[in-house]
């Protein structure tokens, strides 16, 4: 049951026929882990704090540096030097002091991967690695829990939504990782993706379909370029080949 | 026949195109095309190991065989967060 504050907090989504206070309340009870708080994570975890959902897990091992500034929005000047998590844990609790948040100042890695996710009802992948991505695409499968990936580099991004089970996960879709490379990346298009990844997050969450599953989302800011592939579950896939 | 190739992320910038049109013969598969394009345009063959073809919105193997009107695009795993 909301609470009156809720309600008028809420109230231009809960107006939504897909969402109303059902949807709200489901989004209040939800837990969304956001694996890496750069330029997708900045954007992802403010949304998600702002639609109120209702525990954000915060996973990110990094600190605060000056040329992270022209993408990851959810830090200011004075937060150079000090952990991302911290500090993006300030600014949501200041965005909206409903959510709970869990801080997690560590790299995610295969021996830590089920217990930082265990509480997730959704994992979004926020990461700049690919090996990094992999792990995250592995243990989420293995806890059946919903993962959204995004990506972006240059003026480029991409989105895709993996159900355990039912569709197919990051290794059937590119199951060779590019070179490990500094990327150069325009802010607004992590704001981009990263809004892109909150939206499937709420819409998981609240029950609202289609989601991003079997389809990657391409957007090229270049030429405003968009487009759907859709992608096949891999059998022969070492990650979700053998889960039924 | 012709078919229509859209790059995008790292293919763009490689290729310095946005959308080509290729002229192939009838019987060329997906595969035989990845040769064509890398052959015109060699920023390409750094990226093959990793590139991802997708044929009529839907990812392709390279055994498929090619139909006039066919519209590619070329992918590739993009790292950035």
């Amino acid at each position: 049951m909301l609470s009156d504050r809720q309600r008028e907090r809420y109230a231009r989504q809960t107006a939504m026929s897909c969402l109303g206070d059902e949807g709200q309340e489901k989004l209040l009870d939800g837990t969304a882990a956001i694996v890496g708080l750069g330029g997708l994570g900045s954007a992802a975890s403010m949304y998600l704090a702002a639609a109120g959902v209702g525990h954000l897990v915060l996973v990110d091992d990094d600190m605060v540096e000056l040329s992270n500034l022209n993408r990851q929005v959810i830090y200011r000047e004075a937060d150079i030097g000090q952990p991302k998590v911290e500090r993006a844990a300030d600014t949501l609790t200041r965005l909206n002091p409903d959510v709970a948040l869990t801080c997690h100042c560590e790299h995610i890695h295969e021996d830590n991967a089920a217990e930082l996710l265990a509480d997730a009802d959704v994992v979004l992948d926020c990461l700049d690695s690919f090996a990094a991505r992999y792990v995250l695409n592995d243990a989420a499968i293995a806890l059946r829990c919903p993962l959204v990936h995004g990506a972006v580099s240059e003026m480029h991004g991409q989105a895709m939504t993996v159900m355990p089970g039912g569709s197919a996960c990051l290794r059937c879709v590119f199951p060779r990782a590019p070179p490990e490379r500094q990327t150069p990346v325009l802010g607004s298009i992590a704001g981009t993706i990263g809004t892109v990844q909150a939206s499937e997050a709420v819409k998981y969450l609240v029950g609202i379909t289609p989601l991003l599953t079997d389809m990657l989302f391409v957007y090229d800011a270049g030429c405003h370029d968009a487009d759907h592939i859709r992608v096949e579950r891999k059998t022969d896939c070492p990650a979700c080949g053998g889960q039924g | 026949m012709n078919v229509t190739v859209t790059f995008f992320a790292a293919h763009r910038k490689a290729v310095g195109e946005r959308r080509v049109e290729m002229q192939v013969e009838p019987g060329t598969t997906v595969a035989e095309l990845l040769d064509m394009l890398v052959d015109r345009y060699p920023g390409l063959e750094e990226l093959r190991p990793t590139t991802v073809v997708s044929r009529n919105h839907r990812v392709a193997d390279g055994d498929e065989t090619l139909a006039d009107g066919d519209e590619i695009a070329l992918l590739s795993p993009v790292g950035g967060g």
